[in-house]
């Protein structure tokens, strides 16, 4: 019984550290089994080298996280489908591998070692035997360690790389955070968890055999994973009575029906499984119910209310294209455009659907590289260069839709934006362990955000829920988590979509203060009320060419542009 | 390697990559319709050999020698489940997982349907592991290629042989995936399901039945997964437990083939049968290797596959 | 009676409210332009008449019958058509094949649809020119023009075309705006979905103006046009075109 509950406790450790991939980093990933594997076989193979036990476990995990890293990095790109069948596949393989040789896993007996196990420490003259109450002991002091190192982690900026890995990774990636980075390491950190588990339950045990640490384990682990997953804090309970209750349920349904015990377990893994999408959605509203507490940071009294940001020649050039070709796959999309964004000025992209708005601004922000033509920011040739580097230099582009981070108050969403865009090296690990060095950190990066919320007119939602602020308070956010980037020339599409009138105003009064701040606006827009009411200048794209450029009364004049926009019948004469 | 020993792996992998062709060819189609990666692909192969072997002989598999009407029983049923089960996947596990018609979210439910599927493929294995408690089990040949000659083999040049049956499973499996991809395209249900695959909701606004095509797309893709049961399990012991990793074999081929091109899945099948049995010939790396190495390409092309705007399996994080 | 009847129209994508009580209707045989800016729901009204999207109040009427939940099928073959946004062509098909599709519901009659697409043919005599050429390598105005056929194959008394001149050069368009006007002389009444004044203008007998879901202004194109509210929408207030 009690080795049962030590057993349960292991796999809970397992289960916390699948969460923080599939939970937290939104992957389903399906080859835990393999790396309490790794930790398993790695233990006995490790000691019979001659490490002492407590070594060979560390040094068991160290291997599982290399191996998660580069399995994190093979996968980090893949759509979630794809990251569960390769992940599944990693299951499987690791599984072959172990059968095809059984030097590595001791063949269907497994390797054994001697149990009860001992510390030895020299160094004190003393030795520990682990019995099953001592596993119990160590096993729940690492459960209750992880989950509070979790709850602590999720507060401070790993959280907030989280949420953004999850819900927005192509947003995280405009405001400069290394998703794919991150979901290696997060890999990693999983990885070598489940490694502990496995080290824990083969020394528990005093065997380590594949058939233990089957696909049909990983399978398992990911159900309670997903069941305990996304409720933070009694997720784990819920995850280690899915552990618990399996295969007792199994054994006793199928002594009901007069079939051998354990036959059932995986027709209850399997109906769990299905289970699973359907109970999400209650789950989730649930957790919902239960919002993530962050700390609130008072606001800092001595706020100024004036936005500057260090740009040295207020009136030059900040960011120009020179004769940009770009094309997606074999379509040419812009050809020969010109452009030129100055510093305190909002110049504003315009042109009919399709005409290559959106490209041009993506080719600037560095999403798209261009086939031909330059890209300068204050004449440093930045052609070619990624989205990162640009985000880096100061240029900070916002989407067309709005992307959700739907459980973060605008506050932690900026504070992405100040993250991303000035980065602070180990920030998570630093955090975790309450390095003194981040509260200077955590200090400045707050005044960050409050600047880019103030500037925004958001400073009041600062802790709102997302959801209830209006579609034109979303969009301002955007450019609020841009804005927290410290970018000196802002890319924005279509920032008014679904805006009210005084919202509206709103963005034009924000528009004009950036401006005012010395920030380079790109503002790709449609709504030419707003343009015209707020653009120092126009660009007008027609077909992926300039079709005019000047000042909003010479391109409302151009004969070519009212073409394009009323038509070249009159309006008063009869239609055809 | 000899000079025999090589044509003898290369004519045996053909076999193996032939089945492994037919599988890939149905999961290609069922994603290029749906956008779904089926989980549970490979389970239907061996959940139509059985259920077909338990039907007809009423009993656990012995390699006992089949009348002519058992034969062809036997033969029509395992495609049949095959394809039943694939419908039934679909129905069960899949679709309500799936966008409505129309819907502007092109992928529906993915953790949905990845569990649906996952699940289902385990709910296979495991009932069928209440009654199959044996690690393998020989499979009767229905077709009877084996005995089209006298002794069962045919001389090589240069003096090795080959088994008559190896021929016959490169013919009837070459002859019916080629038979399918040209019915795909030449119909007017393959031009059909080609539209909906390009656009589905284009194809909704004319009126097509888009759900009962892919329906269709999964039977056939469950006859074929069938098919390549009937064509391979008597060659080997088959275990419950194997359909998975021939599912990720096929979905390695599928892959390989570009994924959603039911001409390069069978291409890719063949490649990838060919390359196991090279690495089973081989004196380096041998047997051991026969499941690791297809599963280590599957990760490979899967991290390293196509880039671009339009992947459906990678992420545009830009 | 009116053909096409859509009454308090609200709909919604998830919690954000897309149409707010659109009312307007299309008459036989007339053209009715649908104007509005990105995000006005303009699309949103083509897929709730089409049975796309399932709106969360009113109703539509086409023809006499409440095809307010209908399925798309049901809608087609009681004389709808809708063509989407994007020249949305099935490239790897042919001409004929994406043509022939246009006339999937009465594929059984096979000289009924060779008909009809010899009907098309007419219309679009450069479709015939390359009826055995892939729809993925025609150009945009070609894609435009094969689209708008294969919405005609099912004989529609109704065409809803979703932005038909998106993208397209000058020269395409006033191509485009003769096709419209021959559908109509034909006898199809078209719902003719647009951003810019252009085309609708040129075509349409009436205006109905959207912003932000509602109906800011309908009536007789001369008169829409006329309306300062018109050039305010495009051009602001302090519109510096006056």
């Amino acid at each position: 019984m009690t080795v049962e509950l030590a057993h349960h406790l292991y796999l809970l450790i397992a289960v916390l550290g699948l969460a923080l991939s599939v939970s937290y980093g939104g992957q389903p990933v399906l080859c835990q089994g393999a790396f309490l594997a790794v930790g398993g076989f790695g233990v006995v193979h490790l000691e019979r080298a001659g490490l002492p036990l407590a070594a060979a476990a560390f040094a068991a995990a160290a291997i599982a996280a290399c191996a998660g890293y580069l399995v994190g990095l093979l996968t980090a790109r893949l759509r979630g489908a794809a990251v569960a069948l390769s992940t599944w596949a990693f299951a499987w393989l690791v599984y072959a591998l172990l059968q095809a040789f059984p030097a590595v896993s001791g063949g269907s007996q497994g390797l054994v070692r001697p149990t009860p196990a001992r510390l030895n420490s020299p160094f004190f003259g003393v030795t520990v035997t682990l019995t099953p109450w001592a596993h119990v002991a160590v096993a729940g002091t690492l459960c209750l360690l992880s989950l509070a190192a979790v709850a602590r982690l999720t507060r401070g900026p790993a959280g907030l790389d989280w949420a953004a890995l999850r819900e927005a990774p192509a947003l995280a990636t405009s405001l400069g955070v290394p998703v794919l980075r991150r979901r290696a390491a997060l890999f990693a950190t999983t990885a070598a968890i489940a490694a502990v588990s496995g080290a824990g339950i083969t020394v528990l045990l005093g065997v380590a055999a594949p058939s233990d640490v089957s696909p049909l384990l990983s399978l398992q682990l990911f159900v309670a994973a997903l069941i305990g997953g996304t409720a933070r804090l009694w997720g784990p309970v819920l995850g280690l009575l899915v552990i618990a209750v399996i295969p007792p349920l199994g054994d006793a349904l199928a002594g009901a029906v007069g079939l051998p015990a354990g036959a059932s377990g995986g027709v209850l893994t399997a109906l769990a499984l299905v289970a699973v999408p359907f109970l999400r959605e209650p789950i989730e509203r649930l957790a919902a119910w239960w919002p993530e507490r962050a700390e609130r940071p008072r606001e800092p009294v001595e706020h100024s209310g004036e936005f500057t940001t260090s740009t040295v020649s207020r009136e030059g050039v900040m960011l120009a294209a020179q004769g940009l070709d770009v094309g997606i796959g074999e379509t040419d999309i812009l050809t020969g455009v010109d452009l030129e964004v100055r510093a305190g000025e909002v110049h504003a992209l315009i042109g009919p659907n399709g005409s290559g708005k959106t490209t041009a601004l993506r080719a600037l922000a560095g999403a798209l590289r261009p086939k031909g033509g330059r890209i300068l920011l204050e004449e440093t040739d930045v052609t070619g260069a990624g989205q990162f580097e640009m985000v880096r230099r100061g240029v900070t582009r916002t989407f067309q839709r709005t992307v959700g981070l739907e459980r973060l108050c605008p506050h932690r969403q900026v504070l992405l934006g100040v993250r991303g865009g000035t980065p602070v090296p180990f920030a998570v690990v630093r955090h975790l362990f309450g390095s003194a060095s981040m509260q200077d950190h955590a200090a400045t990066a707050d005044r960050e955000a409050w600047r880019a919320l103030h500037v925004t007119e958001l400073a009041q939602r600062a802790f709102d829920r997302p959801g209830a602020l209006g579609a034109g308070e979303q969009r301002l956010l955007q450019v609020a988590r841009a804005v927290a980037t410290g970018a000196r020339v802002l890319l924005l599409d279509e920032p008014a979509v679904g805006m009210t009138g005084p919202e509206r105003a709103a963005l034009a009064r924000v528009l004009r203060r950036l401006a005012a701040g010395g920030v380079a606006v790109l503002l790709v827009e449609h709504d030419l009320a707003l343009v015209y009411g707020v653009a120092d200048r126009i660009t007008v794209l027609d077909r992926g060419r300039v079709l005019a450029s000047g000042t909003p009364e010479s391109t409302a004049a151009d004969p070519a542009v009212r073409r394009i926009y009323l038509g070249d019948a009159d309006p008063s004469s009869t239609p055809a | 390697m000899s000079g025999v020993v090589a044509l003898q792996a290369f004519l045996s992998g053909l076999a193996l990559g032939t089945a492994y062709g037919l599988i890939a060819m149905g999961f290609s189609l069922v994603y290029r319709l749906t956008g779904v990666i089926s989980f549970a692909h490979g389970d239907l192969v061996v959940g139509g050999v059985f259920i077909g072997v338990l039907v007809v002989l009423g009993s656990t598999p012995v390699a006992a020698a089949l009348d002519v009407v058992h034969s062809v029983g036997l033969a029509v049923l395992i495609v049949a489940a095959g394809a039943a089960l694939s419908a039934g996947v679909y129905l069960v596990a899949v679709r309500p997982f799936l966008p409505g018609v129309g819907h502007r979210s092109t992928r529906g439910d993915v953790l949905g349907w990845v569990a649906g599927g996952l699940a289902a493929g385990l709910l296979i294995r495991e009932v069928l592991g209440l009654v199959l408690t044996q690690d393998a089990y020989a499979v009767p040949d229905p077709l009877r290629l084996g005995s089209l000659t006298p002794s069962g083999v045919l001389q090589l040049p240069g003096g090795g042989t080959v088994a008559v049956r190896t021929l016959g499973v490169i013919g009837i499996g070459l002859a019916v995936g080629i038979l399918v991809e040209r019915l795909l395209v030449l119909t007017p249900v393959g031009t059909a399901m080609k539209a909906v695959s390009e656009d589905p909701t284009a194809a909704a606004l004319l009126g097509l039945p888009v759900r009962r095509l892919v329906l269709v797309a999964f039977v056939v893709a469950g006859a074929l997964a069938g098919l390549a049961g009937l064509l391979i399990s008597p060659d080997r012991s088959l275990g419950v437990d194997d359909g998975v990793v021939l599912g990720l074999k096929a979905m390695a081929a599928a892959l390989m083939g570009g994924l959603g091109s039911v001409r390069g899945a069978l291409a890719g099948g063949l490649a990838l049968g060919v390359i196991e049995s090279f690495v089973v010939a081989s004196s380096v790396l041998g047997p051991h290797y026969a499941d690791v190495v297809p599963l280590a390409i599957l990760l490979i092309v899967l991290a390293l596959g196509r880039r671009g705007l339009r992947s459906p399996l990678r992420e545009d994080l830009e | 009676m009116a053909l096409l009847d859509v009454r308090g129209l609200c709909a919604r994508h998830g919690a954000v409210p897309v149409l707010d009580d659109v009312s307007f209707h299309v008459e036989r045989g007339e053209i009715v332009a649908l104007l509005g800016g990105n995000g006005a729901g303009k699309t949103t009204v083509a897929r709730a008449v089409s049975g796309l999207h399932r709106p969360s109040s009113g109703e539509v009427m086409f023809d006499g019958r409440d095809i307010t939940r209908c399925d798309p099928r049901r809608i087609i073959q009681g004389g709808l058509s809708h063509v989407p946004d994007g020249r949305r062509v099935f490239p790897s098909l042919t001409v004929e094949e994406n043509l022939t599709l246009g006339g999937y519901l009465d594929g059984r009659r096979k000289n009924v649809v060779a008909e009809r697409r010899e009907g098309v043919y007419r219309t679009f005599p450069r479709l015939a020119e390359r009826r055995a050429q892939r729809a993925g390598s025609l150009s945009g105005g070609e894609q435009q023009m094969l689209v708008i056929g294969r919405g005609l194959m099912s004989d529609p008394s109704l065409l809803v075309l979703d932005e038909p001149s998106a993208g397209l050069a000058p020269a395409s368009i006033a191509a485009l705006a003769e096709d419209i006007a021959a559908i109509r002389a034909a006898g199809t009444a078209v719902l003719l979905i647009e951003q810019y004044l252009q085309l609708a203008l040129r075509l349409a007998d009436r205006l109905v103006v959207l912003q932000e879901g509602h109906v800011i202004l309908s009536g007789s194109t001369a008169a829409v046009a006329a309306d300062p509210r018109i050039g305010r929408m495009y051009f602001g207030d302090g519109n510096p075109l006056k």
